[in-house]
């Protein structure tokens, strides 16, 4: 269907035209970018709201429906000449109820983890000209969205004769596109080499390399990143990195916004100690310089952690495609060569 | 098994910052659509990201759009509760707020662009609600019918049914708004030669 403002007059009917006259003199609302600062001005400063209000009506709506429940509910009392109420209940005939089973918690270990950790040292560079160095079984192995792929290739690479090419354009959904192993279970490395062929922005970032897990402490099953690095975009237009602390809940932008090289292979390196309380560690380096270090922190949350590396979009309005290379990946409790 | 696409996501990693430098616009553009042209946009932006702002991190990620759009949508409909109640007690209308854009035509040219909003608003205003804002996405703000099914979560042939009546209803609205003109003006011809 075309818009009635892009209908030819040719071809539109007069009452088509008339229509379109209309409709042309009304735009689409382009706000000011001074209406842009004033309202993330305001919200920025607007404090969040306590939660007691809303506490204290919900619980007096539960009271209150409690209330009406009990009103609706009661029984009359029986007049004298009424037969006991408690013997015409015992007349009636038992109805059988099925036995209902009860909600538990999945084991944290079933839903997902069928390969609960790695053993190290272990590497891949995609030489078998495949991807399988990357066993899948539905949580680990790959994972690619409509609109993404994953390709072994003969060039770029950095050794061998094969790499992987990784492709994604995003659309009106968040697309992924990554490899995925499970981690250590411990402490360990986690390392690959990527090829960025050009800058990728989206309006949002792409997220690259990440620890994350797929249950919860109560043993759900639930996607959640604990650390995720991405590229976004230097105000200088050069390609930038952040990490996610999903188990802090905050994002990490190192002091100086160190630039991703584009055009050849630059290491990407991770260390992670894995612990449910604060003696974990999570340190990310780039060709060798440390780009961020969490230490004495929380760095697991939820069981079945895995590692991946590929291109992990959020949604986006703009189109953007990317393109990622990876060789080389390699896991090791000690620092690999 | 199951398959990790069947896990719920996780948006955790969205920047508020980000969000909302990406989707600003188009929340304004959503409220004109579902508010009409009388609403405060920067008021009710406001309000919009304030709630996505504190529900960012429970948000699970799958579609941004269309969770930004329901808020927007709830934000609109609280918004316009208030206003009607403060009408009943109040007995007055809220002054409309102010166009985020003004644009600069002359005066002639922006008594033209009045007229025909004002025309544009009156035929809106006798439709279904979910025809004037599938019509105003579309027709007005520019998005696509896919886009628009996305937002508002129903198949792409419901928005496609949707625009098709609203635009029989348009088409109509402007035949019945230029006759009932073209009809005053021979009154008032007639008045004037008497």
């Amino acid at each position: 269907m075309k818009r009635l403002r892009d209908l030819p007059p040719e071809t539109a009917s007069p009452q088509e035209r008339r229509a379109a006259e209309i409709v042309r003199e009304v735009s689409p609302l382009e706000p000011t970018a001074a209406a842009f600062d004033r309202v993330l001005k305001s919200v920025n400063e607007t404090p969040a709201p306590p939660l007691w209000p809303k506490a204290v009506l919900t619980v007096a709506a539960l009271a209150g429906a409690v209330t009406v429940y009990q009103l609706a509910t009661r029984k009359t009392p029986p007049t004298p000449g009424d037969a006991p109420e408690r013997e015409m209940v015992e007349e009636r005939p038992a109805i059988p109820r099925p036995s209902i089973p009860r909600l538990v918690p999945a084991p944290p270990s079933s839903p997902v983890a069928a390969e609960p950790v790695l053993a190290p040292p272990w590497r891949s560079g995609f030489e078998t000209g495949d991807l399988s160095e990357w066993p899948t079984n539905g949580v680990i192995g790959q994972r690619c969205h409509k609109n993404g792929s994953l390709e072994v290739v003969a060039a770029p690479v950095r050794t061998g004769g094969r790499a992987l090419k990784i492709a994604v354009t995003t659309g009106p959904e968040r697309r992924d596109c990554v490899v995925i192993r499970p981690t250590l279970g411990r402490e360990g490395y986690y390392g690959a080499w990527l090829y960025f062929p050009r800058k990728i922005f989206g309006s949002l970032p792409w997220s690259f390399l990440r620890f994350r897990t797929v249950v919860d402490q109560e043993g759900t099953p639930k996607d959640r990143a604990l650390f995720s690095l991405s590229v976004r975009e230097r105000p200088d237009g050069e390609m930038t990195l952040s990490l996610y602390d999903g188990v802090g809940g905050k994002h990490v932008r190192p002091d100086v916004a160190p630039v991703v090289p584009v055009g050849r292979w630059v290491h990407f390196e991770a260390f992670l100690r894995e612990a449910t309380d604060k003696t974990g560690r999570v340190a990310f380096w780039m060709d060798g310089a440390k780009l961020f270090d969490l230490d004495g922190v929380t760095t697991v949350v939820g069981h079945s952690l895995l590692f991946q590396v590929g291109l992990i979009a959020v949604e986006s309005k703009t189109p953007a495609h990317a393109e990622l290379y990876v060789d080389d990946a390699a896991v090791g409790v000690t620092r690999p060569e | 098994m199951m398959a990790v696409d069947a896990l719920p996501k996780s948006a955790h990693e969205l920047d508020f910052s980000d969000v909302y430098r990406e989707w600003f616009r188009h929340v304004c553009r959503w409220i004109r659509a579902l508010g009409g042209f009388g609403v405060d946009h920067e008021d009710l932006a406001q309000e919009v990201f304030l709630v996505v702002r504190r529900k960012l991190s429970a948000f699970d990620g799958r579609n941004i759009s269309g969770w930004l759009y329901r808020i927007t949508e709830l934000t609109v409909r609280g918004s316009r509760r208030r206003a009607w109640a403060k009408r009943m007690v109040l007995g007055r209308r809220e002054t409309a707020g102010g166009e985020l854009v003004a644009q600069d035509r002359g005066p002639a040219g922006e008594l033209q662009r009045k007229e025909a909003r004002r025309i544009l608003a009156e035929i809106l205003s006798s439709m279904s609600d979910e025809r004037r804002v599938a019509f105003m996405l579309f027709e007005i703000e520019g998005y696509s019918g896919e886009e628009i099914a996305s937002m508002q979560g129903v198949p792409t042939a419901t928005v496609w049914t949707r625009l098709h009546y609203a635009r029989k209803e348009f088409l109509a609205g402007t035949a019945e708004h230029d006759r009932r003109q073209q009809a005053e003006e021979q009154e008032q011809e007639k008045a004037g030669k008497a």
